[in-house]
């Protein structure tokens, strides 16, 4: 990992600049998540940009072998990615370009902008779209939470990709949960008659499914709970706690294991 | 607690809405039928009791390292994956 004021070069320059071959990345603490590069032939062009994870967690730059090349990437670990970042006067309305990625071999600092088809990947992906806090009522409550019924989600500062549902009867109440698609991308949730018919989904699209989210002490040993996931209804916010066969979804998925 | 006897096929209703129908009853155990409105969520006793304790387990505590997890899972996340072709 780059550490502050790191020296990348990108042999075939940026898109729209092809001779600014050497920037400087800047990781100031106060400005987190968000990182500078600096043209170092020409100190007046910079850009702002943020690790795609940070912006999206299940992202991921598919990448050429002529490409891949250029970068003697050797691993797909050793890969850092970032996003170019335009951020507008009001800030909540920011967007990541998550079109032309920048991949940069973390072992040598060598980098390329990547051009990836924009019909796929967005130009201006809104940062804030999902981070804005939801009410959402859970008309059967949380298993073993009956009475609560109306909670907040929102995400802690700093905390994409963990989000909290917070119980607006009582603040006291909240819980850890993050989105499934970020855990498992071929996760299904099997939905009964009933479950279905209090959910009201018109297409499975308007699917939001969280699960909740076990932070031991050691928080590489977090686990996500696959038996009792959240589905909710992104378009009428009303959720509900589905429960699954305990033996073929796991209570306590290792979470970090499975990347 | 409540006890009544009940024989197969015979039922009991409650709070006017549910009704819980003895379907048979054998060696290894009683089969029971529930109707009950869509919105009234009926569990196995010792499932709900597990899914119940994983929902406590997931409220954090105020000295769970949050931030240092979700650190964790976006250092973890994929970041480029090699093809053949674009």
């Amino acid at each position: 990992m780059p550490q502050e004021e790191t020296i990348l070069r990108f042999p075939q320059g940026l898109v729209g600049f092809p001779d600014r071959k050497e920037f400087q990345l800047f990781e100031p603490t106060d400005a987190y998540p968000l990182k500078f590069i600096q043209s170092v032939e020409d100190p007046d062009l910079s850009f702002t940009c943020m690790d795609a994870a940070a912006v999206k967690m299940d992202y991921e730059v598919p990448l050429d072998e002529s490409t891949a090349r250029t970068l003697a990437l050797e691993d797909p670990k050793d890969a850092l990615v970032l996003l170019l970042m335009v951020v507008p006067e009001d800030p909540s309305q920011m967007t990541a370009d998550l079109a032309g990625p920048l991949v940069i071999n973390a072992k040598t600092q060598i980098g390329v902008q990547v051009v990836l088809d924009s019909q796929r990947f967005p130009l201006q992906y809104p940062v804030f779209n999902a981070k804005d806090d939801v009410l959402i009522d859970f008309p059967a409550g949380l298993v073993g939470f009956p009475r609560i019924h109306s909670f907040r989600l929102f995400e802690p500062a700093g905390g994409y990709p963990l989000k909290f549902l917070q119980s607006v009867e009582d603040p006291d109440i909240s819980f850890t949960c993050m989105d499934v698609a970020a855990i498992r991308p071929d996760y299904e949730v099997p939905l009964g008659e009933e479950d279905a018919s209090v959910l009201a989904l018109e297409a499975p699209i308007d699917a939001l499914v969280l699960a909740l989210v076990v932070i031991p002490e050691d928080p590489r040993k977090m686990t996500a709970n696959l038996a009792g996931p959240l589905v909710i209804n992104a378009k009428t916010r009303i959720g509900r706690q589905v429960i699954l066969n305990t033996e073929q979804y796991p209570l306590k998925f290792p979470i970090l294991a499975s990347h | 607690m409540l006890v009544i006897t009940r024989k197969a096929e015979e039922s009991i209703v409650i709070d006017g809405n549910i009704e819980v129908i003895v379907l048979g009853i054998a060696k290894d155990g009683v089969r029971l039928g529930i109707k009950a409105p869509r919105e009234v969520q009926v569990h196995r006793r010792e499932v709900f009791e597990t899914i119940a304790e994983a929902n406590r387990a997931a409220t954090p505590t105020s000295a769970a390292p949050v931030l240092e997890a979700a650190a964790l899972l976006r250092s973890s996340a994929p970041k480029v994956r090699l093809t053949k072709h674009r």
